[in-house]
């Protein structure tokens, strides 16, 4: 059986803050007319990869994964009814597809259900009008793969909760003492990577570097604990497999440098599997051409990010996109924004509206003649010259007029081809991804530069992870 | 030594086809003797707005080894051919020697270099120059941004 737990509680060691909680923030007004994925197309595009890798059908599997995404609110609580009783709970996707429950105690619970409540909304549009505009977008999808699609989103998605009890300890009790005694695991086992709890065994799971045969566990470590501690080995550091903004983006097939990415962020809930929601956020200029677009860990290995046609923008208004990290890539609410320098966390991104500028042919009022001050870190200039930075102009303008996404700076910086989707940002908020330069020169020039505010990614419901 | 290559496959209906997909593609290497006119396209720039910023160019970045593939200057990249579209004036194709001349700099054919810009080419691109032949907007095409090619070698 493979199992989604919906929490592994971890600790890790000198890792950056993994990605842990979905940033949200009121979404502005879609001005540029551009059609976001539809709930039917992204079920169906969800539901291949499902369907392939659980063995199960097309319908069971957009089914279920109509269940996994609509179902938080019941699923937090049965969490919070169970509270100090509860020691794990998870989707068993199986052949016998469910949510298990394990509890403390002896108490027997009868069998429950879940119901997927899909919003108002979804799934009105005709499947031939869809399918068009789904060909129109260069995806893959037929008449009749809408229709279903659009019957599952309708119809009541139901799945089965099963409660066992007996189990050992509750998941709070047992968090709470791998927070306590991290630091003599960590001492013990000098290979350490995560501890974290497992709702699936209840057990304690520690992953160290190596094989797990080669680990002696002292038996005063091990007896810290009251469920039993596992040992798993891992190849590489964890670390290693980090989603970072101000990184180097790769065309994968070719192994070729291609653009920068911007910031680590989230897909709308929904419209993915709990495990592939995050991602990264570039220039929406910066396609695969053919070769996928790759990122690379410490070691060299190169995963091929998952391109995501619910935000792939470039047009006169916005140049953005996102890149969902495919399974084995961690992610970091952080972003390099400079060369010889740690990365940094992100804390926080400023608005079209709270970004002061010269403000020219646009439906944005600002007054303001000395403009915010702004810097970027693209790996193709960044690394010998440093982060550019420069002053704001131009704000929330389109190039076919009116208002957009686009901000433009000034200043005296180099900008050349690799730079595109660079962090823009101040400190450690982010303000936008960079999209191009008036001048492509290596070494530092009077230059000007294009980014696109993040607001474009809020106004399809994508949204960046903060650390703290 | 010659090298012609011929490749027939299915065209496809679309506007943008796949390089892989092209029909009748003729290649000709660095060594060839037959020097078959080569076309270099261009693009035309966009203007900028009435009290707006100055358009500016993308900044991805494309490697590959120049080629000429279906009469048409380009990049190839594995097995993937792109035309590559310069700005006005900023490049041109001296047929006779077979080299890419970019701001008096000589790129022969099979130099492995880089460019920037992108498939689209940013707001200051307006589209291919109305003289470039179909043949070569079959292919994908790169939008190079001025002074943003290098050699890798």
């Amino acid at each position: 059986m493979r199992f989604s737990s919906f929490a592994m509680i971890s600790l890790l060691i000198s890792t950056p803050t993994i990605v842990a909680a979905q940033e949200n923030q009121p979404l502005p007004a879609t001005t540029d007319g551009v059609d976001p994925l539809t709930a039917e197309e992204a079920l169906i595009l969800d539901g291949q990869v499902y369907a392939q890798r659980y063995g199960v059908s097309f319908e069971e599997a957009m089914t279920r994964l109509v269940i996994m995404a609509g179902t938080a609110d019941q699923i937090d609580t049965i969490e919070r009814d169970l509270s100090q009783e509860l020691s794990g709970i998870y989707f068993d996707n199986g052949p016998n597809f469910q949510v298990v429950v394990r509890t403390t105690g002896q108490r027997n619970r009868p069998d429950g259900r879940i119901e997927a409540r899909t919003p108002l909304g979804l799934a009105r549009i005709a499947a031939g009008e869809i399918a068009q505009k789904a060909r129109g977008r260069g995806l893959q999808v037929t008449t009749a793969q809408l229709e279903l699609a659009g019957n599952v989103l309708r119809r009541a998605n139901k799945a089965n909760v099963k409660f066992t009890s007996g189990a050992k300890k509750s998941k709070r009790s047992v968090r709470a003492e791998i927070e306590q005694n991290f630091g003599a695991v960590k001492a013990a086992l000098p290979n350490l990577q995560t501890l974290f709890y497992d709702e699936v065994s209840g057990d304690v799971v520690a992953e160290v570097v190596g094989s797990a045969s080669s680990v002696n566990v002292p038996p005063d470590v091990a007896r810290r604990f009251s469920v039993s501690l596992q040992i798993k080995g891992i190849p590489n550091p964890i670390q290693d497999t980090t989603l970072r903004g101000g990184s180097q983006l790769w065309y994968a097939a070719v192994n070729s440098a291609q653009c920068t990415s911007a910031f680590v962020g989230w897909a709308p809930k929904g419209s993915a599997s709990h495990a592939t929601v995050f991602g990264i956020f570039t220039a929406g200029h910066c396609t695969s051409a053919g070769h996928g677009i790759g990122y690379k860990d410490a070691t060299g290995k190169m995963f091929t990010l998952i391109e995501d046609p619910g935000l792939s923008l470039d047009n006169d208004s916005a140049d953005i996109r996102f890149l969902k990290a495919p399974v084995g890539l961690g992610a970091a609410a952080q972003f390099f924004a400079n060369r010889n320098e740690a990365a940094r966390t992100l804390t926080g991104r400023r608005t079209i509206a709270s970004t002061t500028g010269t403000v020219s042919n646009q439906g944005i009022t600002s007054t303001a003649t000395t403009g915010t001050f702004v810097c970027f870190y693209g790996r193709r200039t960044g690394p010998t010259n440093g982060q550019g930075c420069g002053e704001v102009t131009y704000n929330g303008y389109s190039y076919a007029g009116g208002s957009g996404y686009f901000v433009r700076i000034k200043g005296t910086f180099a900008c050349n081809q690799g730079d595109s989707g660079a962090p823009v940002f101040a400190h450690t908020t982010a303000f936008g991804v960079q999209n191009g330069c008036v001048t492509l020169s290596n070494s530092p020039v009077a230059n000007e530069l294009d980014y696109t505010s993040t607001d474009a990614a809020y106004a399809y419901g994508y949204t960046l992870s903060y650390g703290s | 030594m010659r090298l012609l290559l011929l490749t027939v496959t299915t065209l496809g209906a679309c506007a943008q086809v796949e390089p892989s997909k092209q029909s009748a593609k003729t290649e000709i290497s660095e060594s060839s003797q037959i020097a078959e006119p080569a076309v270099l396209a261009t693009y035309t720039l966009a203007k900028a707005l009435s009290e707006g910023p100055q358009p500016s160019f993308h900044a991805a970045r494309m490697s590959g080894n120049l080629a000429v593939s279906d009469g048409c200057v380009g990049l190839r990249s594995d097995k993937t051919f792109m035309t590559l579209a310069f700005a006005p004036n900023d490049a041109l194709w001296d047929q006779q020697r077979r080299v890419l001349v970019v701001r008096g700099i000589n790129y022969a054919l099979g130099n492995s270099i880089e460019v920037g810009g992108s498939t689209s080419g940013g707001p200051a691109v307006k589209g291919l120059s109305i003289d470039v032949p179909d043949r070569c907007r079959n292919a994908q095409i790169w939008y190079v941004a001025p002074g943003s090619i290098a050699l890798l070698e």
